[in-house]
């Protein structure tokens, strides 16, 4: 009796083991019952809710890479979050968008206009232009992505390749991807349901029908990889974005390292906390006195630990929202010894210089950011350098070059785009009197002489 | 009445006069066409054509007596090899002196050239040989095989009486013709050598009206006193065999007194700032040494049993590195050792010392004033270095003229081979040798201009720098030990190459001839020579004036194409791959700070820039500079994979860090090893290591001994991080103390069962 009894706990034991995870799933998102998963159900399930709600984009964007402004198109997908006409896409579908033309399911064609965008998550909140007293557009929900798992059935919707109104499918392969050169706040989905160019922007669906990720980047090699906004960062995200256009990160200026690293070999003794790699330029914790090897153990009390790579973004986002203009107390651990220290965390601002073309002088320039050109901002902190160099031109035949941080023209000191447009304005206008002037730039650290001769129009 | 007819007597009297006149002269004239007609006639008969046929010899080109060349006014040696390619022989006028005896014009060919002689008179010919030499006149005698049917020789009669004609016999414009020119009172008078002489035509028969000859000259001048006139046999001449004897004495002394010498250098320094290294200095001679040449092959000359004159152009930045010099006498295969004694100030030679002497006394120099030896055959040797190889050349050769050149010195002028010669006298002592003056100093990259061993010295320039050595050699050109064979020179200048247009903007135009010369500072490194002489950014540098040399120096700089260094990928970039970029830095090694190198430290130069409109000249003496990138002490852990130097001035200066600013900066990182794995790359600093900051590689070393895990605090550019290595192989490190242990992994333990049963 005793081992009958014994024989049906284990047998009971291994069929849980075995049939466990697939069911607490389908439990949880079915709400208890028990769906089999039939695949052109599913499809036409998320087909009947998201479809109508997803919306093809053209936009007109100002390039100033190649040395003068041009304007080229760029398409990209988006799905409607409410009745009003509010949709989402990717930041980098509407970055510097001059023009933003939409066409919905039903045919009809609106502008929009945008609301908000953030770099760092690659999300956009747009607003449809309607006319007075539309009737409510059909929308979509977004949906809860923390109880994703790997596996689960998922399809990206969009419009790849400008194709508009197409679903490809695929499973979860990852649920928290790190990808250390796109986001420093941000984890992503990874799937392998097909994301290409044009379908960026456009919804990751779940067989419920909900919006779980936004598709943001693809893979041409490695196969089928594709990359997702989570919809929790999503979540977090919207609020900021209607509210005041960007995401406010709070910035102190810290860079972590987490505690272990595979990748170079580099593993700490210690099992809670976040390493301290190091401090930006100028930055509140540099000031603070924190340095590189500084662990990290609780910011305000609250106790942080990143053991992997993974787990920094997490971290960098609850410094990211920080309050601005309020103190910080972080306890770290210096050689041994716990420490307290205070600083006051900035607001981090633009991550992105701002571009100007230089017609007839054939080269633009961008101001020079911190983040985004830190070793520029080594030299000059407050300055521009020429972004691109028109071929053929005037500013490639004098010698300037990508990447030199203008420091003064004609004898006038330039730290600002209004600096050098007053300059440029007043140098055109002279030119029959004044065809060459005197251009100072910093290369690599060196001051540099450049006669810039600009009697030419090389767009005759 | 009266009156009339005196005038009409006189008027017909003066008629008669001027008609009579008239007809003397036509008379004359007459008279003097029939006198040099039949001067001509009177040579004619005597003339012949000297045909020689030369041919290629070791795949060398013939090479006979040339013409003053147009461009530089030198003479030079005529390549035959057209004469070879077109199948035709060299053409020189003759006269018959006897039945078989011709005397020629001396071509001044080596005889390996000669294919065969052959002599012709237009109608019959005959083959020749050369069988005695002019002394002192340019001429040969040819011996031929058989009498030429329809000439008759020259009979030469010292009694004739002038007026006398030069009558020269030639080959001019396709056409051969006899050319009669009157033979002048004119006399030109050489006071430092105390002869008179007179011009006659080249290769000529003095003939007077009758037809009588009375003289013969194959030199441009004969004396000026009647000594010329003589008959051929009493001119002073020498048998094939007398030369062949001059030449076995030539041969002994030059086997045993020139030298093969072969210096040695210490490798020099790979650069990632390729300026000089890949692409190297174009020369015309192929022998020049090249700045990083680790050897040198070339010739020396014995000046006593123990001293060599060796003959080599290497400047101090090359010399620096000098390691070692043989000499290879007689031919030997095993070089002898010899120390470096001093370089030379003025020529491109340096002197040497076997450690043990050689069984000859030296070559011996001539005390003979060479203004005498216009003319005369001189026996040479042209000497060659090809590989490991002296190739001599045997031949004779004659000073025709005279050159003032360098310092007002003369040189002889050789109107066939004189490149590459050893010149000597009949008795066997160095008349002339082919060494050169160090060409002037500039900082051109390509030095069109190099004098080199075309021109020949005579010896008695040489005898008194030998005599006077103490104040030729130059003290700043010396051999040095391996730590300092790359310190440099330096101004503390960085500066940027003038254009046109750069010079306008900076209103110089003037100054610098329209932006061909001058340099505009760009930055003064502080505490440098410059920067104590009060020079500021913004100055235009000039030109430089060197202590013994009255012309400037033009201050040229290349502006390297500078690349932006490629701090925004600088993950992505394999480790490999930096070896073959640039330092992002400008190396201090630049065009000036190379070329002051080459002066000499302690030498003086003068310096001339414009200041705000106003020229300024300064003295400065040529200093050391401190520590660079590439002569900074450095430090490799073999077991890190990395190797770290100190931080030198133009590096702080780019990574904007002050003086005292702590670090040193990664040099290399061995592909793989643990630096690389950690993340490590060149050009990043290193700060600090476990905590303690870090001034100088050697508190590097000291830090990373006996430790088992090593924190690198890093800087690049801006940021920093922290980098972790293990110390020890694959072992775990020990926990450090005050740390709580990792906390121990569970048991996995039964799972306990649901209460309910899972549904089908």
């Amino acid at each position: 009796m005793r081992y009958k009894i014994l024989t049906v706990a284990t047998a009971f034991i291994f069929v849980l083991f075995s049939g466990c995870s697939t069911f607490n799933s389908q439990e949880e998102m079915s709400g208890g019952k028990i769906i089999n998963p039939d695949f052109q159900s599913a499809i036409k399930c998320a087909k009947e809710k998201v479809f109508p709600a997803l919306v093809f984009i053209i936009t007109l964007r100002e390039e100033f890479r190649e040395g003068k402004k041009v304007t080229l198109e760029a398409s990209g997908s988006g799905v409607i979050i409410s009745p009003g006409g509010e949709f989402l896409t990717n930041w980098h579908v509407v970055n510097k968008a001059t023009e933003i033309r939409c066409l919905l399911f039903d045919g009809t064609n609106y502008e929009a206009e945008l609301m908000g965008d953030d770099k760092d998550s690659d999300l956009a909140l747009l607003k449809l232009k309607l006319p007075e007293k539309h009737p409510p557009l059909p929308y979509a929900t977004i949906g809860n992505s923390s109880k994703l798992k790997e596996g689960d059935f998922v399809m990206a919707l969009g419009a790849p390749w400008g194709l508009s109104r197409s679903i490809s499918v695929g499973i979860i392969s990852c649920t928290n991807r790190f990808l250390p050169m796109k986001s420093e706040y941000s984890l992503w989905l990874q799937t392998d349901a097909s994301i290409s160019p044009g379908n960026s922007g456009g919804p990751l669906v779940n067989i419920d029908g909900t919006i779980i990720g936004i598709n943001s980047l693809g893979s041409t090699m490695g196969g089928d990889m594709g990359f997702a906004i989570p919809a929790e960062t999503i979540q977090q995200i919207i609020p900021q974005l209607r509210e005041h256009g960007k995401v406010n990160w709070t910035w102190t200026g810290l860079l972590l390292q987490p505690l272990k690293d595979f990748k170079t070999n580099t593993y700490f003794n210690a099992s809670s906390g976040v390493i301290v790699s190091g401090t930006e330029q100028e930055s509140p914790a540099r000031q603070a006195g924190i340095t590189s090897r500084d662990r990290i153990i609780r910011i305000n009390g609250e106790p942080i630990t990143a053991i992997t790579e993974e787990d920094l973004p997490d971290i960098r986002r609850k410094l990211g929202l920080l309050p601005k203009g309020k103190p910080v107390t972080v306890e770290l651990e210096r050689d041994g010894k716990l420490a307290s220290v205070q600083f006051t965390p900035r607001e981090k601002g633009e991550v992105e210089g701002v571009e100007l073309d230089c017609p007839r002088w054939d080269f633009t320039v961008k101001t020079i950011n911190q983040f985004d050109n830190p070793q520029l901002y080594f030299y000059r902190k407050k300055g521009v350098f020429i972004f691109g160099v028109k071929y053929p031109g005037n500013a490639q035949m004098c010698g300037l070059q990508h990447n030199d941080i203008v420091t003064s023209i004609d004898g006038k000191d330039i730290q600002t785009l209004d600096d050098i447009k007053a300059v440029h304005k007043a140098a055109i206008e002279n030119v029959k009197d004044k065809p060459r002037i005197l251009v100072n730039v910093l290369r690599n650290g060196s001051l540099k002489q450049v006669v810039l001769e600009f009697s030419r129009d090389y767009e005759k | 009445m009266y009156k009339t007819m005196v005038l009409l007597l006189a008027f017909a009297f003066l008629a008669a006069f001027s008609a009579s006149s008239q007809e003397n002269k036509e008379q004359d004239e007459k008279e003097n066409s029939k006198t040099l007609k039949a001067v001509a006639d009177a040579v004619m008969p005597s003339t012949v054509h000297v045909e020689y046929y030369l041919k290629y010899d070791k795949g060398e080109e013939p090479v006979i007596a040339g013409y003053r060349c147009s461009s530089c006014s030198k003479f030079h040696g005529t390549n035959a090899g057209e004469y070879v390619k077109e199948n035709r022989p060299v053409e020189i006028p003759g006269y018959l002196i006897s039945d078989t005896e011709v005397i020629s014009p001396d071509i001044l060919t080596q005889p390996r050239f000669i294919s065969k002689i052959r002599v012709s008179n237009g109608k019959s010919d005959s083959i020749a040989k050369i069988f005695e030499y002019g002394v002192k006149q340019q001429a040969v005698i040819l011996k031929l095989e058989k009498q030429l049917e329809g000439s008759s020789p020259a009979q030469i009669n010292p009694e004739a009486k002038g007026p006398y004609f030069t009558v020269g016999f030639s080959l001019d414009n396709g056409m051969w013709q006899v050319n009669v020119r009157g033979l002048g009172n004119d006399i030109v008078s050489y006071p430092e050598i105390s002869e008179s002489v007179r011009k006659a035509m080249p290769s000529s028969l003095i003939v007077n009206e009758k037809g009588e000859i009375a003289g013969v000259s194959m030199n441009p001048e004969i004396s000026a006193d009647d000594s010329w006139k003589s008959p051929v046999s009493k001119m002073e001449k020498m048998s094939q065999e007398q030369l062949d004897a001059v030449f076995a004495k030539i041969k002994e002394t030059a086997s045993k007194n020139i030298v093969r010498v072969q210096i040695t250098f210490r490798s020099p320094q790979i650069r990632n700032d390729t300026r000089d290294d890949m692409s190297r200095r174009y020369s015309n001679d192929d022998d020049e040494a090249q700045p990083f040449d680790t050897e040198v092959n070339t010739k020396g000359i014995m000046i006593d049993g123990k001293r060599i004159l060796v003959f080599a152009d290497i400047k101090p930045k090359m010399t620096a590195r000098l390691e070692g010099i043989k000499v290879f006498a007689d031919g030997a295969s095993s070089g002898k050792p010899a120390d470096f004694v001093c370089s030379m100030n003025e020529y491109a030679a340096i002197i040497a010392e076997l450690k043990e002497p050689l069984q000859t006394k030296g070559l011996e120099f001539s005390s003979e004033d060479i203004l005498k030896l216009r003319s005369m055959l001189l026996p040479a040797v042209q000497v060659k270095v090809y590989g490991d190889n002296l190739v001599m050349n045997y031949l004779y050769n004659r000073i025709t003229d005279f050159d003032i050149g360098w310092k007002g010195n003369r040189f002889p002028e050789l109107p066939s081979v004189s490149d590459y010669l050893f010149l000597f006298d009949l008795q066997g002592r160095l008349i002339a040798l082919p060494l050169a003056y160090r060409p002037r100093m500039s900082m051109e990259r390509y030095n069109s201009y190099s004098r080199h061993d075309k021109n020949l010295l005579p010896v008695s320039y040489l005898s008194a720098a030998l005599k006077n050595l103490d104040s030729q050699k130059n003290p700043a050109n010396v051999p040095l030990n391996e730590k300092d064979e790359n310190s440099i020179a330096w101004l503390g200048i960085e500066f940027q190459q003038l254009t046109p247009d750069l010079a306008r903007m900076n209103k110089v135009s003037e100054l610098t001839k329209n932006g061909k010369n001058g340099a505009v500072v760009s930055y003064i490194f502080p505490d440098s020579p410059a920067a104590k002489a009060g020079i500021k950014e913004g100055d235009i540098l000039l030109c430089l004036y060197l202590e013994d040399d009255p012309a400037p120096v033009e201050i040229r700089a290349e502006d390297r194409y500078t690349r932006d260094f490629p701090w925004a990928e600088y993950d992505r970039i394999p480790d490999q791959y930096f070896q073959r970029i640039p330092t992002p830095w400008q190396t201090l090694d630049n065009a000036l700070n190379s070329f002051l190198t080459n002066i000499g430290f302690g030498k003086k130069f003068t310096l001339e820039y414009s200041s705000g409109g106003k020229i300024i000249s300064r003295e400065f003496t040529v200093e050391k500079a401190p520590d660079y990138y590439d002569t900074a002490e450095k430090y490799k852990s073999d077991f890190l994979g990395l190797t770290v130097k100190n931080l030198t001035c133009e590096v702080r200066r780019y990574f904007q860090k002050n003086p005292d600013d702590p670090g040193v900066i990664v040099s290399k990182i061995d592909p793989g090893s643990k630096a690389s794995v950690s993340g490590l790359k060149p050009y990043e600093i290193i700060i600090q290591v476990n905590g303690k900051p870090i001034n100088n590689v050697k508190d590097f070393e000291e830090q990373i001994k006996d430790k088992t895990d090593l924190s690198f605090g890093v800087t690049r550019m801006g940021t920093s991080r922290s980098v972790k290595i293990k110390m020890t192989n694959g072992k775990d490190a020990k926990p450090a103390e005050g740390e709580k242990g990792k906390p121990k992994p569970e048991q996995l333990g039964p799972v306990k069962a649901p209460v309910a049963a899972p549904e089908e």
